[in-house]
């Protein structure tokens, strides 16, 4: 190589400061804190919900930008010193890369108002900010194709419902949890996920479509191109109060909970509006304007009781957290990268 | 010279740079940004999968070029011989696709193939198909949104070559006892083939490149380049590996438009080439 | 091979009662025109008027609105072009830029799906004939335009058409190359016996090269002649300032036989004016019967402009006491008179039998008469 590694490495890091150098930032002088969201009703309701609390109890504002969780790791890592969001929005899964590259700072526990309505499994163990909202994974279906509603998710492998599914890859949380809770169900573990990609082989016959993401899975409903998917209980939920033919089956096992947190970014502008804002999120109020429909997320909160539709997938926060299904995300995140590349090349239909 | 500066400066920090960087980047060994070497480029080119998806997604290129190419010559064809009222009608209905956005055209598709779609509920009802067929998330359906979608990049620069050419030419060639057909392998083609190849570089790697139809009409079935960059970049967070897809496809489809203008020049003889 | 060529092979052709509108705009009207097999004819006019529309009608082109296009007496109107057997050469000669000199002669006969060997040969004929033989493989973007007018002929006459149609052949040759191609492509024509129409709106090239000319004038025949008939007797005050340059001036008719100028004298016509005592009328005069005379009655007096040489001749133009101008053209080889612009001078018809009078409104005169100046 007639490159040394060193003039490679300036040059290469020259053009990242200079495209990163290159950004105004005189936006940032607002008394503005920039959260994420991830698009669609989650996006929806934080400007109808978070937005107006906020405003009410702070003397600044919030500026929502809605972005996929893998998409904000690369953001915030182009730029350190000035990143582009105050608050992020993690998976369990995405969250682990995230703490390791040092963009994220802890969550001052003992500043907080809310934190002590938090339940423990809603607590990150290394002192992270919280979850502010968990996601239900089970099974959802179309009820005027399918009479008997499922009750696990082997009865995705039914003959009958043949070119009537639809999945999503591993690039999601939603594809990666329902391969872990394949493979545990048949004999391999959060780190042994062969047997998932051996049932997925199985399940193939069965698959309509694979969905780019979990969004284009619910469209794939509307379209009526499946009748049956593993999906999100809160994507359900609206899409069904919209009128989609849509509802939601909780596999005998249990649903996966995704516990999705809201983090601090480094070198955010206004450490104390942050907080603010985390506290507004996690606090009795929002956690119950989220909780009721048509949001129907499911709250964090311990003070918060559910009500409406949420009623059927769990009586309380408590039976949420007992008869459901929680994994470890630290085990298997490393793996990731790698089972995304193999169900790209083996699962095929 | 000066006014060219601005111009030159805006390519060096939006582009070279940036291309600077990702070449860097990609001769990094492992995620996290250990060890010099060409192992990006080693494990791309002993894997099946990837060079597959290079392949494949040069061949929708190419697909949706002929197509539109295909589509093309009749709409010119028929665009030279109209008056100027139904030359502003075709005109408005090539021109309608790029005044809207990607995401919108993309997302009509999704409505005209769906399960439930218009085709599907049209043959239906018509007593033409039996039962549904699968349009949406398939190649086909993908090459049909892109031909749509990609249909003005060859149908306008077509036109404009057909218009440019010397009418006598195809009268002399019929004058001289060559059939209509004769006419148009022999005089028009090869006369408009510029344009041709202007459409058809454009429409290549347009199509070759489009994340977004690529990705809603085709689903996450098909694999292309595009989507295995974001996959690798965003999905995977390894960079060096799709830093290293995305310089082999650029390259891939920048010398594909280089070897087909460079061939271009050399067989197409004595034609204006504007 | 030579007897074969000097056979009189073109076809003949007959228009009967052509008439053509595109739209609202009539380009012909009652056109009627019969030319004899190997005949040369020149379809001469103003641009605009109906020539070229004319011409797309006889190639087939065109499909006349009315009347019959006749082929050796057959009529051909639903024929399409690449069926009628006629040989092309356009105004920029159309010439196919990406087919080497011999593909462009071949075209025709390739369409005709003719053996190869057959083709080479005539081509290779062609060629030598329009001493391009040793450009055969060049693109037609390295010839020069008379090289180019070649090939085009070469291209038409290769299939041995039965009519030739040259759409302003010349017009984009430089001025010193356009009297040798006219002589060279009139003698191939000639000696193909090939029946030809030439369209121009130039009528030097219309004059030496057409046995005939047809001179159309907003979408009607004016006048069909040999060039010295259009030239001697014009049947219209447009052919007499068309072809060729004139002198237009302004009289009124006084006897059977008399005119007075407006310019001043008046002159004896030696026939009848054929118009009753009275009438306004404008005689046209070449600028060769004028001479220079003493001052006398019956002599026009002028003020002279200019003189122009022009080689073999000489032009003076003056100007006569109502405005009108007058040139007078002397052949350097005669002598010539001593004039400088200012002078007066006085002027006198050499051949007043080569006079030719119209009756037509003054304005439209005096349209005419800045048209020629």
């Amino acid at each position: 190589m007639s490159l040394s590694r060193r003039s490679l490495l300036t040059t290469g890091s020259a053009a990242l400061a200079a495209a990163s150098l290159g950004w105004p930032t005189s936006s940032r002088a607002a008394p503005s804190i920039v959260a994420t969201t991830y698009p669609g009703s989650f996006d929806e309701a934080f400007r109808a919900v978070v937005g107006p609390a906020f405003k009410k109890s702070s003397d600044g504002g919030v500026t929502f930008t809605p972005l996929l969780g893998v998409d904000q790791i690369g953001k915030i890592q182009a730029s350190r010193n000035t990143p582009p969001f105050d608050v992020v929005l993690f998976d369990e899964g995405p969250l682990i890369p995230a703490i390791a590259s040092g963009v994220l700072e802890k969550f001052p526990v003992e500043r907080s108002k809310s934190y002590a309505d938090i339940p423990s499994a809603f607590r990150h163990p290394d002192g992270y900010a919280p979850v502010i909202t968990a996601q239900l994974i089970g099974i959802a279906y179309n009820p005027k194709k399918i009479t008997t509603p499922p009750t696990s998710w082997e009865d995705l492998w039914k003959p009958e419902y043949k070119g009537r599914v639809g999945i999503t890859g591993l690039g999601s949380s939603l594809g990666t949890a329902f391969m872990v809770e394949i493979a545990k169900l048949n004999g391999g573990s959060e780190t042994n996920i062969e047997p998932a990609f051996e049932a997925m082989k199985k399940l193939l016959p069965n698959v309509g479509a694979i969905a780019a993401s979990p969004g284009a899975l619910a469209a794939l409903f509307q379209q009526g191109e499946i009748d049956i998917a593993f999906n999100f209980w809160n994507n359900v939920a609206l899409l069904a109060a919209k009128g989609v033919d849509i509802a939601f089956a909780k596999p005998k096992s249990g649903a996966v909970v995704i516990r999705t947190s809201a983090q601090i970014v480094k070198n955010n502008q206004d450490p104390k509006a942050v907080l603010d804002y985390l506290d507004t999120v996690m606090s009795v109020e929002t956690q119950k304007g989220l909780e009721a429909a048509p949001w129907m997320m499911m709250p964090t909160n311990g003070k918060v009781a559910l009500t409406g539709a949420n009623l059927t997938v769990a009586k309380s926060l408590d039976d949420l957290i007992a008869s459901n299904v929680l994994l470890d995300w630290t085990k298997f995140q490393p793996l990731r990268g790698e089972w995304i590349t193999r169900f790209s090349k083996e699962v095929k239909i | 010279m000066l006014p060219v500066i601005p111009l030159a400066a805006l390519f060096l920090a939006a582009f070279v740079l940036p291309l600077i960087a990702l070449v860097a980047i990609s001769l990094f060994r492992t995620p996290q940004f250990a060890e010099l070497s060409l192992a990006q480029y080693l494990r791309f080119f002993s894997d099946p999968f990837s060079i597959k998806v290079l392949t494949d997604t040069l061949w929708l290129g190419t697909e949706v070029a002929l197509a539109t190419l295909v589509l093309a010559y009749p709409l010119a064809l028929v665009y030279a011989a109209s008056g100027q009222l139904m030359r502003t009608l075709i005109t408005f209905l090539i021109m309608l696709p790029l005044l809207t956005s990607t995401v919108v055209r993309t997302f009509a598709w999704i409505v005209l193939l769906g399960r439930d779609g218009i085709i599907n509920t049209a043959m239906l009802s018509l007593g033409l198909w039996q039962a549904p067929a699968r349009l949406l998330y398939t190649w086909e359906g993908m090459v049909l949104a892109l031909t749509q979608i990609q249909l003005p990049l060859m149908a306008l620069p077509v036109i404009n070559s057909l218009l440019r050419l010397d009418g006598n030419l195809t009268r002399a060639a019929e004058g001289l006892g060559a059939s209509r057909a004769r006419v148009f392998i022999t005089i028009i083609l090869p006369l408009t083939l510029p344009g041709a190849i202007a459409g058809w570089l454009l429409v290549f790697a347009a199509a070759a490149t489009a994340f977004i139809t690529q990705t809603l009409v085709g689903g996450g079935r098909i694999i292309l380049m595009p989507s295995y960059i974001y996959q690798q970049a965003v999905g995977v967070q390894d960079w060096p590996f799709s830093a290293a897809l995305s310089l082999i496809f650029t390259l891939a489809v920048t010398g594909i438009v280089f070897a087909i203008g460079a061939l271009s020049r050399r067989y197409v003889r004595g034609v204006d080439a504007a | 091979m030579e007897q074969a060529l000097s056979d009189v092979r073109g076809l003949s052709l007959d228009l009967k009662d052509i008439g053509h509108a595109f739209g609202a705009t009539v380009a012909l009207d009652r056109i009627d025109l019969t030319v004899a097999a190997g005949e040369l004819i020149a379809l001469l006019g103003p641009s605009g008027c109906g020539k070229t529309t004319m011409l797309q009608i006889i190639a087939g082109f065109l499909r006349p609105s009315r009347g019959e296009v006749r082929f050796d007496g057959a009529r051909v109107e639903h024929i399409p072009a690449n069926r009628r057997r006629i040989g092309m050469v356009f105004q920029n000669y159309a010439l196919f830029p990406h087919l080497t000199v011999f593909e462009n002669v071949a075209y025709g006969l390739r369409a005709r799906k003719t053996a190869k060997d057959v083709i080479a040969a005539k081509v290779e004929q062609m060629l030598g004939l329009a001493q391009m033989a040793s450009f055969a493989r060049r693109l037609p973007g390295e010839l020069s335009g008379g090289q180019q007018q070649r090939v085009a002929l070469a291209r038409a006459l290769a299939i041995d058409p039965g009519l030739v149609l040259l759409d302003e052949p010349f017009s984009a040759l430089d001025k010193n190359l356009r009297l040798d191609m006219q002589i060279e492509i009139k003698s191939l024509l000639k000696t193909f016996g090939v029946t030809s129409i030439i369209v121009t709106h130039d009528q030097e090239e219309a004059l030496s090269m057409a046995d005939r000319i047809v001179v159309l004038n907003k979408g009607r025949i004016e006048q069909i002649d040999s060039p010295d008939a259009l030239y001697d007797r014009p049947a219209s005050l447009f052919i007499s300032s068309f072809i060729g340059h004139t002198n237009l001036l302004r009289g009124t008719v006084t006897d059977t036989d008399r005119v007075q100028l407006d310019a001043g004298p008046e002159i004896d016509l030696g026939r009848s004016a054929q118009r009753r005592r009275g009438t306004p009328v404008t005689i046209s005069v070449r600028p060769e019967n004028i001479t220079f005379d003493a001052e006398r009655p019956g002599a026009i007096p002028v003020t002279i402009r200019a003189t122009v040489p022009l080689g073999a001749v000489s032009v003076t133009e003056g100007v006569t006491a109502t405005g009108e101008a007058v040139k007078v053209s002397q052949a350097r080889a005669s002598g010539l008179a001593k004039v400088q612009a200012g002078d007066m001078a006085w002027l006198a018809i050499s051949d007043v039998s080569r006079v030719s009078i119209f009756s037509t409104p003054v304005d439209d005169v005096s349209k005419h008469q800045q048209r020629s100046v």
